[in-house]
């Protein structure tokens, strides 16, 4: 089939009959929000009660100080539920040209441009592309949204929903339990290996509209699965708010891998809160790689619960100009003989500021267990910033962690080297920081790392003169 | 309660002759003392003892005291419960007591020296009876150490001061000892503030051996000129609770720091520890280590930071602290912080937590020791690294002697002692970042 033709199709499939219910709450929270959000998608009662209790928490908590500033998210100016297929009139025209150049960059088809860009069809808050292969349905595997999980299986979201992230975890974790919509819901039978990572793309295009997915894995003994969510190309809005609950429960001996690209326009406070709980013999890794946003706060972490549960953590951050990621992990060993190991290698460019923070804790009892932090940093030029913060907290004495950063700037030898061979200056510095990163990017799937590498590539240009 | 604090300092404004500017300062001090938090830096609010912030202000009393300390052969000053009862001076060197307005020092303006913005900064600026002072004039060198004692038995609060002139070059040893405690909630919360001229050069060690049950707050800001450097080496041994709050401000381009803390924490022993480095000017260098172990049920927080602004370039940074756990009811936690603002910088930090190597253990007991003095002969030598430090052979080899004396559970005095140095010692005094990975 052609592929204007095939994009007709897709496009055809994802359009919603025009006659079809359009809902765009007003801007603002209030207590009458988070009954209609409920109300609207038929929920059952507990799942109002817990919006409303989280609702309560989330006007009792105070704002965080110890991070990046968060001082410019005004919460009366985010709209708190946005239904799909609500178009919004936009043309091509009034995006803006940067935006235009980097699809062009990245090579993103001319159609789905205009998707990204908030100009096509309209999809949001709810997730619309899920492919799942038929087989892997018929081994039980279910992966859907978070609405449709909590509609076709009450039961098992009832029993882990806010388990692992309860609502008053922290203040946007609470703001998500009051106003969560859409995000994916999967859950893996004992002793299935998913093959195949399943995907999901979040897409905020409506003009100042919040997005507070849901998402929630639970994987059964023995079982595995990779899940990746995001997509490189940066995705355009004014002024907003992305705030993402994501709980993951790997039993004994399950495995599991979250993968996360983070590109969002460069005007949006992304505080997503991140959590696993691993028990016996169970691993759970998060890939995390931060490249967008105005301003990100996350800190993906693993409470490692049974027996020789394993963690990995790799935290990836580039900050351009405008930008702060303040981005990290926290490793929680609450078991004997369990291991972690995080990664984090960021870049700073442009005036841009990267922040790690990060936690290891050992709780007595743990005993046997190991840790280790490795934190490399970049400042590609002298006014950008970086940033450190680890703690280490450790209540038992048969327990051996370490932690090791550093800082520095590309080596004028490397560039020498490279430029000795031919490579022009832009191309050299593109190539020794994707280098950098590639500790990461050998973690994902072939078309993710060609897209972060042209990515980095991009963010780099204009380094040089 | 308050307004016998009140009155309290304005005794002791009126004792020391100073005059209103001062008392303002005082009161102004002790307000910011009762507002401010245990820990104002957000970054740190949760690591922060809780009982460190009681301090019963009732046990500041005076009490005439004497006491019968030998008397030093070289420079040195020995001050009992704040009073003077040793003065043993020398050519280019001016020892004082802080005391009365009368004493005053040319340059130094007490009632402008801000320690910070910190609760303990502000009691001490507060209530500061006494303290030593140390001025050393220009190009003065000494071999010999100065020793500047402090015998403390009851509550009390001092500020010390080192300056020394453009071009000298001193040894100094601070030591802290309660010759007859006196029983009960006893505090010592006391600065040290030092500010090195251009090319002036300073090797200092501190060994804190005061009474097991007192609580001890120490506030640290050293200024360093152009050119100047700093060695400091300090062995927490005594007190029930340790606060220290270190912040070095190499202000003048190859100002260079050497920072080391040593501590063997036993029985309910907590130290609570925060350095700063901060590199306000280019071609710096830095270099904080820690080493602690930790018996019994002690508990050590180690809180480092290097910050480098934009005005830091081509500066050199280094944070170590390791910690090694000795009992399972210890605690030790550590936050190797680094804040870097420009990108032409050496800044680069290692931790770590952990127990003795098994191994090691394992080979020490087939060469014939047992367990226990195995265990002792590693934890030691884990504290070695940080030693060597200490320049000066009799010195490095007092404070060894405390460490093994500290094992045993006793509190000694220091005391110099004099041995051929060895053949073969491992030198830490060529690279900073003592082959940390990146820089191997």
């Amino acid at each position: 089939m052609e592929p204007a033709k095939l994009f007709e199709e897709y496009k055809y499939d994802f359009k919603d009959p025009i006659d079809q219910y359009v809902h765009i709450s007003q801007k603002g929270l209030s207590r009458k929000v988070v009954e209609e959000i409920s109300a609207i998608k038929n929920e059952p009662s507990w799942m109002l009660e817990y919006r409303l209790k989280a609702y309560e928490h989330f006007l009792e908590r105070p704002m965080p100080m110890w991070g990046a500033d968060l001082s410019n998210i005004n919460f009366d100016n985010i709209r708190y539920y946005v239904k799909a297929t609500e178009r919004v009139g936009r043309s091509w025209d009034e995006v803006p040209e940067q935006i235009k150049r980097t699809f062009e960059r990245l090579g993103i088809p001319e159609a789905e441009r205009k998707f990204l860009a908030g100009v096509g069809a309209q999809y949001e808050s709810e997730v619309i592309y899920h492919s799942i292969k038929k087989d892997l349905a018929e081994k039980g595997v279910i992966f859907t949204d978070m609405d449709s999980g909590l509609r076709e299986y009450p039961e098992i979201v009832k029993k882990y929903f806010g388990k692992v992230v309860p609502y008053n975890d922290n203040k946007f974790a609470a703001l998500n339990s009051a106003v969560w919509s859409g995000g994916s819901f999967i859950y893996v039978p004992e002793g299935v290996e998913v093959n195949i990572p399943l995907q999901a793309y979040f897409r905020i295009n409506v003009m100042n509209m919040g997005q507070f997915e849901r998402t929630l894995i639970i994987a059964e003994p023995n079982s595995k699965v990779h899940y990746i969510e995001g997509c490189t190309a940066p995705i355009y809005s004014s002024d907003s708010l992305h705030a993402a609950v994501v709980e993951i429960i790997a039993k004994k001996g399950a495995h599991v891998r979250y993968t996360t690209l983070q590109n969002w326009s460069k005007d949006i406070y992304n505080l997503v809160t991140k959590r696993a709980h691993a028990y016996e013999d169970a691993t759970v890794e998060w890939i995390d790689a931060n490249a967008g946003s105005k301003v990100t706060m996350k800190y993906p972490s693993v409470y490692l619960l049974g027996r020789r549960a394993k963690a990995e953590i790799i935290s990836v951050a580039f900050a351009n100009t405008g930008q702060h990621i303040d981005s990290g992990a926290k490793v929680v060993h609450l078991a004997p003989e369990t291991t972690s190991k995080i990664t984090s290698k960021s870049v700073s460019k442009g005036g841009g500021r990267t922040t790690y923070r990060g936690l290891l804790y050992v709780g007595k009892g743990a005993y046997g267990v190991k840790a280790s932090v490795r934190c490399d940093a970049l400042l590609v030029d002298d006014h950008s910033r970086t940033d450190t913060y680890p703690y280490n907290e450790v209540y038992e004495d048969n327990a051996t962690i370490t932690h090791e950063a550093t800082v520095g700037k590309i080596g004028e030898d490397q560039l020498f080297y490279l430029m000795s061979r031919g490579i022009p200056e832009q191309e050299a510095l593109s190539l020794v920081v994707t280098g950098f990163f590639s500790s990461f990017t050998k973690h994902l799937p072939m078309e993710y790392a060609v897209e972060f590498n042209r990515l980095i590539e991009l963010e780099m240009s204009g380094t040089v003169g | 309660m308050k307004w016998l604090t009140l009155k309290l300092i304005e005794d002791i404004s009126r004792r020391l002759d100073e005059g209103k500017e001062e008392l303002a300062k005082r009161l102004e001090s002790y307000d910011r003392f009762l507002k401010l938090p245990l820990e104002t830096s957000p970054l740190y609010v949760k690591y922060v003892d809780p009982k460190l912030a009681e301090v019963d202000l009732s046990t500041l009393k005076e009490a005439d005291s004497h006491i019968d300390w030998p008397i030093p052969s070289n420079v040195a000053q020995i001050l009992y419960n704040g009073k003077c009862v040793v003065r043993l001076s020398a050519e280019g060197v001016r020892l004082q007591t802080i005391g009365g307005i009368k004493e005053r020092v040319d340059g130094v303006d007490y009632s402008r020296l801000t320690l910070g913005e910190d609760r303990f900064s502000a009691l001490i600026q507060a209530l500061y009876t006494s303290g030593h002072i140390l001025i050393v004039e220009k190009n003065t060198v000494i071999e010999e150490p100065i020793h500047l004692v402090s015998l403390v038995d009851r509550s009390l609060v001092a500020r010390n001061l080192i300056i020394l002139g453009e071009g000298s070059a001193i040894k100094v040893v601070e030591e802290i000892y309660s010759p007859n405690p006196s029983e009960g909630n006893v505090f010592f919360a006391y600065s040290n503030e030092i500010k090195l001229s251009e090319n002036a050069s300073l090797e200092l060690t501190t060994i804190q051996a005061a009474a097991p049950l007192s609580k001890l707050y120490n506030i640290r800001r050293t200024s360093l000129g152009r050119n100047a450097s700093l060695d400091w080496v300090t062995a927490y041994l005594g007190g029930a609770y340790q606060l220290a709050r270190v912040e070095h401000r190499l202000v003048e381009e190859y100002a260079s720091v050497k920072d080391t803390h040593i501590s063997l924490l036993t029985s309910n022993q907590v130290l609570d520890l925060t350095t700063d480095l901060i590199h306000q000017s280019q071609k710096t260098s830095g270099s904080v280590v820690a080493r602690l172990a930790l018996k019994d049920s002690s508990k050590a927080i180690a809180k480092g930071m290097i910050r480098i602004p934009f005005e830091g370039k081509q500066s050199n940074a280094y944070l170590s602290q390791h910690a090694i756990m000795l009992s399972p009811s210890a605690a030790g936690i550590t936050i190797p912080g680094l804040e870097i603002l420009t990108n032409d910088v050496k800044a680069t930090h290692s931790s770590s937590v952990s127990q003795l190597d098994e191994d090691q253990i394992f080979y020490m007991m087939s060469r014939g020791l047992n367990k226990e003095e195995a265990i002792k002969m590693l934890t030691l030598g884990f504290f070695e690294h940080a030693l060597v430090r200490i320049k000066r052979q009799s010195v490095k080899e007092g404070v060894r002697h405390m460490l093994d004396e500290k094992w045993r559970g006793r509190l000694a005095t220091f005391k110099p002692i004099e041995t051929a140095p060895p053949r073969v010692e491992k030198s830490g005094a060529e690279d900073i970042f003592e082959g940390h990975y990146k820089y191997r």
